[in-house]
């Protein structure tokens, strides 16, 4: 249940945050060419949003499974092996996911009095994506364990 | 270092994610040099700062954009209504099709499943063995990767300072180069009987109507490259362009996509988007690892000690790149390899988008080179034929993809004329 709502709002925040990039780059194309007025924060604030598409999107590739992978050796391997490599695979992305957590939250707090220059908050506060997505990466690698387990894997 | 290497090599080859496998094994590279692990967290977000890196999201979506609303399939309705009655012209249409739309959705794989999946049991309705209606589409799809517009380019124009409509046009010439041999050499096939020679009728009528639907969706290309070619837009904002121009054409006239399809477009954008942009994220602290420990310098030096020649030293690193990008895929590989190769490249006096343009297309030849090249083993999965079925008749659209790569390296005004000319 908490898993099927958080991937929810996941994919609702991702998909807005994809609508808000769009939106913003074809504001500042006709601010620049129509009005002859730039905006001066689009280009920061679009960055900002990219990079918050970027790891929270990450999560949802950990769901999914659809991060960037080679299975040139596994193709020939068991299925022990293979079931061996799945756990190390969830090993693996918990430890990022963690990683982010600890050391994301570091760089937040590192950073929490050094402004954006155009926009009003924290560079820390940009970079809160990073422990708010490693939470994120363990939570959305829990269903597909789950889903390995009750297959009986 | 060594460590870095190590892990980085023993996860990636137990089949974990790229991207976890770099960042873990940076991490670990981290411990060992004894920098404060706080630096990798902030190069995963400053590694993706630059603003060319906004065009990645957009230009997927337009992608998605094109092949949901049918403006990809009335396309190639109009390629094959001029091509498709020339000996061999559904091979060629396959190879027109590629020039449209391959390369903009981000995973080569991707790619060419879409394509694989519509147009080898078309192919092979039509009479072409199986093996060879794999080959032709895994040859067009390598040489896609030339044409834009074509995210690697747009990664590789974020990630290196290079401008990516400079890499768009760059692309042009070669591609359709490409493009072109690639379609003379199926209707030589064609008329000696290795492929069916069947002609289907040309008529002027079919034309007529394969026009009339496809003049709108003929404004996608103008919007995207015109602004691009005129200097007046940069590509992320060309892209912008295409999306809006897209989304009206749907809303106001095909009404093909649904909202459910826009939602789940948008998500699929996303992910897409994140997948290739973590990887940017995560190289950038490896990248830096390397740079910080003098690594690119050391094989920039230990080269130059192999060879003065630039001549010698583009066919080597383009065989590595080639070796690299067919066993770890195109994107991967070059945002691995560019960084430490464009330092010894510019040591011989290179021009870094003549670089930066051969190394896509080695990443083009690398995918499918038989026997591992990733999107090869895709296709054939998809022509359900086996790898050494498809080699043989892949070999001689490996000679002209190699063909044209050698022009690439060697003749660079080949790729800078057309920047120089519109840029």
């Amino acid at each position: 249940m908490v898993f099927r709502l958080t991937e929810r709002a996941l994919r609702a925040v991702v998909a807005a945050l994809v609508v808000t990039i769009a939106t913003m780059v074809a504001a500042q194309v006709v601010f620049r060419y129509a009005v002859q007025e730039p905006i001066v924060w689009s280009e920061e604030f679009t960055t900002l949003c990219y990079q918050w598409l970027s790891y929270l999107g990450a999560a949802l590739a950990v769901r999914y499974r659809a991060h960037y992978g080679v299975d040139l050796v596994v193709r020939f391997l068991g299925p022990r092996w293979r079931s061996a490599l799945e756990w190390l695979e969830h090993a693996v992305v918990w430890s990022l996911g963690a990683f982010m957590v600890v050391y994301g939250w570091r760089i937040v707090e590192a950073s929490a009095l050094q402004m954006y220059p155009t926009l009003p908050f924290s560079v820390g506060t940009g970079y809160l994506v990073l422990p708010i997505s490693g939470v994120l990466f363990m939570l959305m690698d829990l269903p597909v364990l789950l889903e390995r387990r009750a297959r009986g894997a | 270092m060594i460590v870095l290497v190590i892990v980085f090599v023993a996860l990636l080859v137990l089949g974990m994610p790229v991207a976890f496998s770099m960042a873990l094994a940076t991490i670990a590279g981290f411990i060992a040099l004894g920098i404060p692990l706080e630096t990798m967290a902030q190069k995963m977000m400053s590694g993706i700062e630059p603003f060319p890196f906004v065009a990645i999201p957009l230009f997927v979506l337009a992608g998605a954009l094109m092949e949901t609303s049918g403006i990809s399939r009335r396309l190639v309705g109009l390629a094959s209504a001029i091509v498709g009655h020339i000996r061999g012209g559904l091979g060629i249409v396959v190879v027109a099709s590629e020039v449209l739309f391959s390369g903009i959705s981000g995973s080569s794989v991707a790619d060419a499943s879409a394509i694989g999946s519509i147009l080898i049991p078309s192919l092979v309705k039509a009479g072409y063995p199986p093996e060879r209606a794999a080959a032709i589409v895994a040859a067009a799809s390598g040489m896609g990767m030339l044409i834009p517009p074509c995210l690697v380019m747009v990664i590789l124009g974020a990630m290196s300072g290079l401008s990516i409509s400079a890499l768009f046009i760059a692309g042009f010439l070669p591609g359709i180069l490409m493009a072109l041999t690639l379609a003379i050499v199926i209707h030589i096939q064609a008329r000696r009987g290795v492929l069916p020679g069947a002609r289907g009728r040309f008529s002027w009528a079919a034309l007529r109507h394969a026009l009339r639907e496809a003049i709108l969706p003929l404004g996608m290309p103008v919007v995207l490259f015109g602004g691009i070619l005129g200097g007046v837009t940069t590509a992320t904002e060309a892209a912008v362009l295409a999306v809006i121009y897209a989304l009206v054409l749907d809303l106001v006239i095909y009404r093909e996509i649904t909202r459910k399809d826009l939602g789940r477009m948008l998500v699929q954008t996303g992910i897409t988007t994140a997948a290739v942009s973590v990887l940017a994220g995560v190289a950038t602290g490896m990248s830096w690892t390397f740079a910080t420990t003098g690594v690119p310098q050391m094989i920039a030096n230990t080269l130059q000690q192999i060879t003065s020649s630039p001549f010698l030293l583009l066919a080597l690193v383009t065989v590595t790149l080639i070796i690299f990008a067919s066993l770890l895929d195109g994107l991967p590989a070059l945002i691995i390899f560019y960084p430490i190769l464009s330092v010894t490249v510019a040591k011989y006096g290179i021009d870094p988008l003549h670089f930066g343009l051969l190394a896509v297309a080695a990443l083009g030849i690398g995918l499918v080179v038989p026997p591992v090249g990733l999107l090869l083993v895709v296709v054939a999965q998809i022509g359900r034929v086996s790898l050494s079925a498809v080699t043989l008749p892949m070999l001689p659209y490996i000679a002209i993809l190699v063909a044209t790569l050698l022009v690439i390296a060697y003749v660079p005004w080949v790729v800078l004329i057309l920047p120089r000319l519109l840029l």
